[in-house]
């Protein structure tokens, strides 16, 4: 077996648009960097998602990033060279019914509290003209216009070229399958290689725990597989994202036509394979709820449903820091579903950390030691635990 | 609403699933044959049941005839209904999603056939995707189905004994036809030769071939062979088609162009269903992974017929009822020794079958030259209007996986799923590298197989109550 030795300033495990985004950054910062993906680049979640820019419905520890990444997206073209898609038409979510407002308010109060994202409420003649064709018992909804969508798969291949012209060695289909250690320096082998740096940082998203595991790092992650729905090319119906208040719903319009619809609902991982599996009644609520949104789907036909695979924390917000055992090395994943639109700025802050030995205060959030508050409310479900931490923080 | 469950389901009314319908049903097994036509037979028995039209079915259509008639007394018949998703949990039954008039059901099966038939490769050149540019097949469908003939003149080009025949069919309909434009390479017939014997002796394509040749000669249906550079002219509809012959370049009026590549098997429900493909070099393409009984990779879904591999309507029927013996065998009804004594001679009338395939086959192969467009601007994926030069430039960027192709340019996203364009986007990438088609891989296809309405989805859900249970939830157990 030949066995090739290359040595780096920085690893990095997993070539989604986190892996790649930190990638960039360490080399922007003059840093040596190897980025190792097992299957494709973007060929997980980050570049099947549904690209949603927008911070809600969002846990409270996570606004003031979300901030900083909306403004990151805004200026995505001068870093990446491509407009990546994205559009900044702004995020609507409706709300259902009068019963829902006290709560709507409480929710812009939190978002004034922890972040300057403007959140404009609309009555029921405003969303109507915002939003034509909506639900006609929709009574309201909170407007974020600074909010959007972005092509995932083009954001990703925007990346990959920066990556390749800044240099940065990327490496598909290469799993890394044991990890040592010798003299500060990290050895991660990838079949019959080696590759060496005394930085080493894990964006390995859904699989993160698996590579923690291979230093020896216990840290606690669910994959879940989140569906997604594509309907064929309809006339212009959404002038923005939209989604829903108190509901898990979805859906925009890109420019050619067709409707994305998501919302977070889950299918199956199958880990053997990477593979997932659509749950239909599931698909079918998201689905029911979309047409109850926007009646005009009715007509609309379903022409592509699929799922895209992501780990979910007990606290539903991500890992970001340094390694609690290990030092030179440090952990980015388990964004909880919210990951594309934080990739951006998350790469950029984390290769600050990492090449000024210093967290970033936006970061500081997301360490691993961030308390047995994550365990304590590990079953609980996503608004359970918003409201949780909202108890904690007053 | 789910349906009854049955010990097999098969999916597709031609040869194989007719055969297998009936001899499921000797065997003891409760069936249940679903087919996206109104009526059985497939497209290579489309109108069987149709009085007056036994011309356009040529011997076959006694055999034919008997085989819808037994079938319909073999089990449960769900025509009009499309499969739009196929969905297997564990060790449960497998779910076959169907749509029809009446919205979304699931049939529940213990073991699933597919017998979906075959699929005619594309055939791109300038100007294929004009109105008035339909393959054999749609053509052959029409005449069929409908008995509808084209009015002003017909121009038919390309390669394979459907393009001969429906030609014939055409003429004998009373269209006008300008040309018969053949792009069988000369060489091919020189390759072919070594195989010549063994075929003519195996069965009757060869001679039914030579029946056909004559019979074109006597109608006086004018033949350009070796036929190259093929163009399609015209605004709003084809007017005319320009082409390459000899060494000069000619030019033909026509209302209709026919076109024509030969055939492929019909592999969107086997991918679809999880099943694993492998590269068939003497189609060439790409046919599920069976066995000899016509097993795949995933345990109770079988293939039979031309969807696992092209072999004809007498092999398809041979296939089928092999497949229909093996799920009988495997869920109890009969012993193994039973299903090798009935299937004995389907297997020896199969092996004899495949030796005039092989010939067919080297003898239409289609050449390199034809399968890709050398013109930049001939449209790929006409769902999202994706050009050759498009994916060429994708080629030339180091992006040679299909399935990563697709993600950048959309090739194969729209309503079809690449059904048309992920054969020919293969072809033009694999050619752009210097690699081989099979490096390149094949599409995936996600659910539904067919564009399926919103409503039908959504109707089963309950939106005045909360989510389903786990709709979003972090596990311990993930």
């Amino acid at each position: 077996m030949q066995v090739v030795r290359r040595s780096f300033d920085a690893i990095v495990i997993g070539g989604g648009i986190h892996g790649a985004s930190v990638a960039l950054y360490l080399a922007f910062h003059g840093l040596d960097v190897a980025l190792l993906e097992r299957d494709r680049l973007g060929g997980h979640a980050s570049g099947v998602n549904a690209g949603s820019i927008h911070h809600i419905p969002r846990i409270h520890l996570e606004l003031p990033l979300a901030e900083a990444a909306l403004s990151s997206w805004a200026r995505i073209e001068q870093l990446l060279e491509d407009d990546c898609g994205f559009r900044q038409v702004g995020y609507l979510k409706v709300i259902e019914s009068d019963d829902e407002m006290p709560d709507a308010e409480r929710s812009m109060a939190r978002a004034r509290r922890y972040s300057g994202i403007p959140e404009i409420l609309l009555d029921r003649q405003a969303l109507a003209d915002l939003q034509p064709g909506l639900d006609a018992t929709a009574v309201g909804g909170i407007f974020a216009p600074t909010c959007g969508y972005a092509s995932p798969a083009r954001t990703m291949r925007a990346l990959r070229r920066r990556l390749d012209g800044v240099g940065a060695v990327v490496l598909e289909t290469s799993e890394v399958r044991r990890i040592s250690r010798q003299h500060h320096t990290w050895i991660c082998e990838t079949g019959d290689k080696n590759w060496c740096a005394p930085i080493l940082v894990n964006c390995a998203g859904a699989w993160g725990v698996s590579v923690a595991g291979l230093v020896g790092e216990h840290v606690e992650l669910c994959p879940v597989a989140l569906m997604m729905t594509v309907c064929g090319r309809v006339k212009p119906l959404l002038n923005t994202v939209v989604g829903l208040h108190g509901r898990r719903l979805s859906m925009k319009q890109p420019q050619n036509g067709t409707i994305l619809i998501g919302g977070g609902y889950q299918g199956d991982v199958l880990p053997a394979t990477r593979d997932t599996r659509l749950n239909g009644d599931r698909l079918a609520y998201n689905l029911a709820l979309a047409r109850k949104t926007l009646p005009a789907l009715s007509s609309a036909a379903v022409v592509r449903m699929w799922a895209g695979i992501e780990g979910i924390t007990p606290d539903h917000a991500p890992y970001i820091g340094s390694s609690l055992i290990h030092e030179g090395l440090w952990h980015c994943f388990g964004f909880s579903t919210h990951g594309f639109y934080l990739g951006p700025i998350t790469g950029r802050l984390l290769a600050e950390a990492i090449v000024k030995q210093e967290v970033p205060e936006l970061l500081r959030p997301f360490a691993l030691d961030r308390g047995a508050s994550a365990a304590a409310s590990s079953r609980a479900v996503d608004g359970v635990v918003r409201e949780n931490q909202d108890e904690q923080a007053k | 609403m789910t349906r009854d469950s049955f010990d097999l389901a098969i999916v597709g009314g031609g040869p194989a699933g007719l055969a297998a319908m009936d001899l499921a049903d000797e065997c003891g097994l409760s069936c249940v044959l679903i087919d996206e036509n109104s009526s059985l037979g497939g497209r290579i028995f489309h109108g069987i049941e149709t009085d007056g039209q036994d011309h356009l079915y040529g011997t076959d259509a006694t055999w034919a005839r008997t085989l819808v008639a037994d079938a319909k007394h073999a089990g449960s018949i769900l025509t009009g209904r499309t499969v739009f998703d196929i969905t297997h949990h564990d060790d449960g039954p497998i779910n076959i999603h169907i749509l029809g008039d009446e919205g979304a059901e699931t049939v529940l099966a213990r073991r699933l056939l597919i017998a979906t038939g075959a699929t005619e490769r594309p055939f791109a050149f300038p100007g294929w995707t004009l109105p008035g540019v339909m393959t054999a097949g749609g053509v052959q469908t029409l005449l069929k189905g409908a008995a509808v003939v084209p009015d002003g003149p017909v121009v038919l080009a390309g390669s394979g004994p459907l393009l001969l025949l429906v030609a014939l069919q055409l003429k004998r309909a009373g269209a006008q036809i300008a040309a018969l434009l053949d792009t069988t390479p000369a060489a091919n017939a020189m390759a072919a030769a070594p195989l010549l014997a063994s075929a003519a002796f195996s069965g009757f394509a060869v001679w039914r071939g030579l029946g056909l040749l004559m019979a074109i000669r006597a109608q006086s249906i004018p033949v350009y062979r070796g036929v190259t550079k093929l163009v399609a002219h015209g605004e709003d509809t084809v007017a005319s088609v320009e082409f390459e012959h000899g060494r000069g370049r000619r030019r033909f009026e026509c209302r209709l162009l026919v076109t024509h590549l030969g055939i492929l098997p019909d592999t969107q429900a086997a991918r679809l269903a999880g099943c694993r493909l492998r590269w068939e070099p003497a189609l060439p393409g790409w046919v599920p992974i069976v066995d000899s009984y016509g097993n795949t990779s995933r345990s109770g879904i079988m293939i039979a017929g031309d969807a696992a591999g092209i072999g004809g309507a007498e092999s398809a029927r041979h296939a089928g009822r092999v497949a229909a013996t093996e799920a009988a065998t495997q869920l109890g009804a009969i012993s193994m020794g039973e299903r090798d004594h009935r299937i004995a001679p389907d297997l020896a009338r199969l092996k004899r079958l495949g030796r005039e395939r092989a010939f067919l086959d080297r003898l239409f192969l289609p050449p390199e030259r034809l399968r890709v467009p050398t013109d930049d601007g001939t449209i790929v994926c006409r769902c999202e209007e994706i050009t050759a030069g498009e994916l060429r430039a994708q080629a030339a960027g180091g992006v040679c996986e299909i399935n990563q192709v697709k993600a950048i340019t959309r090739c194969g996203m729209g309503p079809c799923q690449g059904r048309v364009c992920g054969v020919l986007a293969a072809d033009i990438i694999a050619d752009a590298m210097g690699a081989a088609v099979e490096s390149v891989g094949y599409l995936r296809v996600r659910p539904p197989l067919k564009p399926v309405p919103l409503d039908v989805l959504a109707a089963r859900a309950e939106i005045a109550t909360p989510p389903p249970e786990a709709a979003f939830l972090y596990t311990r157990e993930g």
